[in-house]
């Protein structure tokens, strides 16, 4: 090869790759991939409840999944990805409303269907919702059946079942 | 005497090329653009951890330089593009984007040139040398005050709530508004905000306190998004209108908490007391009960119950 062809070859690499850094961030797809890890992050809390004992750990990781949000949503305004937002903020909230988790426990199959559904929502979109929907039904069902009637704070929980239909409704308008 | 930080980045810039520059061509290094290099790829280093930043750009740049000068030794001008594109590769995905552009950097100047053992060691002295140079001086000159940049960091953030949240009633209300740029401010706000609090390498003692508040902040930034989105959806309930009262005194009580926030990090002295909004609160929520609200009327009331909780958090973490 030829050198002078080598080092041209070398420098656009160089450039390749400034511009993929900054690419990378823009795309509405990095949108969706920081919102899943960031309803991962939140489902964890929720099933290991150990939010307490990890708070700055926990936060760091929020807070760095929301800016990676917020980079990409700056980059493309559509107001169903704004919506998508509001309403995953608006689902983390439980993290410091419900003190009690003995509810999260008896929910944790419930809450481990969401879990996946969601991701697979965020992931590959529409293909999933009514998996989604079907998941969340569950979840409120068996809350509102039985663990309800013995909670201290039913409406932390009720107000999160709400948050996740609103979800759904604007992954399902996207 | 630099108002702007990016002035003062590019002051130290040029102090630590020409100082580099000069010593290069006093020590007679073979090629003296390696210690101005390493210099300004050192400025500006992380806020508060300056000398450890420093030290893992050094280690990095070391490892490409030595990387590189054993791949053009070992390798075919043919292999080496691609291996390039490799580490190149590997680097984008994995480290963050100025250590990876650090690498890049270095490792492509490294394989510009045939090897030479004594030119290696002399670009390790030259890069050390230059390392050495950019720290002191972004240590020396124009210091970083963590404190201040920090409090210059959330002042326009907690305005931007205060105009965000009276912006939200008045959409509650449907009433005039402009709660799309105000919620475009917030968000602007939001990656300005001084994510450096995380990072280890602070002082322990200064880290506590300012993560705390900060982690305050941006949750009680959260319950705005959510209350943004509940006040969104178009509320044909009867109620709103006996709500305006409680909600516009509300709001008063809150942008009075938000200003006495910004004054507190301002320095400057609180020139009155604080009326909590617990009483608006719960008017709103009885004119609510009463007539059997929405949900979505129920969660607002939850939302602000959870802003007061955040707000008061947010107060024991600036004692």
């Amino acid at each position: 090869m030829d050198i002078s062809f080598q080092i041209i070859l070398l420098v656009f690499f160089l450039i390749y790759f400034f511009a993929l850094f900054f690419w990378k961030g823009m795309r509405v797809s990095h949108f969706y991939q920081a919102m899943n890890c960031l309803q991962n992050l939140l489902f964890k809390i929720y099933l290991y409840r150990n939010y307490e004992k990890n708070f700055f750990y926990y936060e760091k990781k929020i807070h760095q999944y929301n800016l990676q949000a917020l980079i990409a949503l700056s980059w493309n305004r559509k107001i169903k990805l704004e919506r998508i937002f509001e309403v995953m903020q608006s689902l983390g909230q439980l993290r410091y409303r419900l003190q009690e988790p003995g509810t999260l426990e008896m929910l944790e199959n419930e809450l481990q269907n969401v879990n996946k559904t969601l991701s697979k929502c965020l992931l590959s979109r529409k293909n999933s919702l009514s998996a989604f929907y079907e998941s969340i039904k569950a979840l409120e069902t068996n809350f509102q059946g039985t663990i309800q009637v013995s909670s201290t704070n039913p409406w932390a929980m009720l107000v999160f079942i709400e948050d996740l239909y609103h979800l759904y409704d604007e992954l399902k308008n996207v | 005497m630099f108002n702007s930080p990016n002035l003062a980045i590019l002051f130290k810039s040029l102090l630590a090329i020409a100082f580099s520059l000069a010593l290069s061509y006093a020590f007679g290094f073979k090629e003296i653009a390696w210690a101005p290099l390493a210099a300004i790829l050192i400025i500006p280093a992380q806020i508060g951890a300056v000398v450890r930043d420093g030290l893992i750009s050094y280690l990095l740049m070391i490892a490409s330089l030595i990387t590189g000068s054993f791949l053009i030794y070992w390798l075919s001008p043919a292999y080496l593009v691609w291996i390039y594109f490799l580490i190149g590769g590997l680097v984008t995905l994995l480290l963050k984007r100025k250590r990876a552009l650090l690498i890049l950097l270095v490792l492509l100047l490294a394989l510009l040139a045939p090897f030479s053992m004594s030119l290696m060691v002399s670009r390790i002295f030259s890069v050390t040398m230059g390392v050495v140079i950019g720290i002191l001086i972004d240590l020396l000159i124009f210091p970083q005050k963590v404190d201040v940049e920090f409090r210059v960091a959330m002042v326009p953030l907690l305005q931007a709530y205060s105009d965000y949240f009276s912006e939200i009633v008045n959409l509650l209300l449907q009433t005039e508004n402009s709660v799309d740029s105000a919620k475009n401010r917030v968000e602007e706000q939001w990656l300005q905000m001084p994510s450096w609090v995380f990072q280890s390498g602070l002082s322990v003692s200064f880290q506590a306190g300012h993560r705390h508040f900060m982690i305050r902040v941006e949750q009680t930034g959260e319950i705005l998004f959510a209350t943004h989105y509940l006040a969104s959806k178009k509320l044909e309930s009867n109620v709103i209108e006996s709500l305006q009262l409680p909600l516009l005194k509300c709001v008063e009580h809150v942008k009075q908490m938000f200003a006495a926030f910004i004054q507190v990090l301002c320095l400057k002295p609180l020139a009155q007391g604080l009326d909590d909004f617990a009483q608006d609160i719960e008017t709103i929520e009885k004119a609510i009960n009463n007539s059997a609200g929405e949900n979505e009327l129920i969660a607002f009331v939850y939302q602000l119950k959870d802003l007061r909780f955040m707000m008061l958090k947010m107060a024991e973490a600036l004692r």
